[in-house]
């Protein structure tokens, strides 16, 4: 199955030494993705990161390498095309969510797995909100 | 009676400088592997705290408002 990672769950990655994130996004065997732009996001805000992190700096960046090695991006043009379609599922919910949503859409997947409670929304649309527990533990 | 046979094998000259020159990069490569298979063997997990569910929502709020502006296109 295909399903969009939320940043929600690579945040956690780096920032627990025992993290569930980071072992769904290792050892599970569906297919996961990432909207572009979202990795260099997440570099942005590493100072956040690193400052709440239980991993060293080192660390940090070993398991972003590791974990940026089982994503598949998805192209910017490619989740562009779906935004409007997105902005209607759960753009009243939380705008920043559009994103992650259209790259759902654009790669026909079956769902999110994020921590972020506002993505129950798509299951209105036959779409699967599932925390990372849940993926793993093969729920719902 | 004991007979001992010499082998030589030769390498040419450009392989051998390949070779030389691919070493620490080899070396990079395997160790990448080697600690990369030792994470992924000892690995372990544990629920999220509501603090740190907090934290990481807070900060994920910052990136998704960062990943929003590159797909923000004006009509």
């Amino acid at each position: 199955m295909r399903f969009i990672i939320n940043t929600s769950v690579i945040i956690s990655a780096l920032m627990k030494r025992k993290s569930l994130g980071f072992y769904v996004i290792l050892k599970t065997e569906h297919e996961l993705y990432i909207p572009e732009h979202a990795v260099n996001e997440l570099l942005e805000h590493i100072r956040e990161i690193e400052e709440k992190s239980e991993l060293s700096v080192e660390e940090i960046y070993l398991r972003l390498i590791l974990i940026v090695g089982r994503l598949n991006i998805v192209p910017r043009d490619d989740v562009l095309k779906y935004m409007r379609e997105a902005e209607r599922i759960i753009g009243h919910r939380d705008k920043k969510d559009v994103p992650f949503v259209a790259a759902l859409l654009a790669i026909h997947g079956d769902g999110v797995v994020s921590y972020d409670n506002d993505f129950e929304e798509i299951e209105k649309h036959s779409y699967r909100w599932l925390k990372p527990s849940e993926l793993i533990r093969g729920k719902k | 009676m004991s007979c001992v046979a010499r082998v030589t094998i030769d390498v040419p000259d450009s392989l051998a400088g390949i070779v030389g020159r691919k070493n620490i990069l080899l070396m990079g490569l395997i160790l990448a592997v080697l600690i990369s298979r030792l994470i992924e063997s000892t690995i372990d997990w544990e629920e999220l705290t509501e603090e740190d569910l907090e934290t990481i929502m807070r900060i994920d709020e910052l990136v998704k408002e960062g990943i929003l502006k590159h797909y923000q296109v004006r009509d």
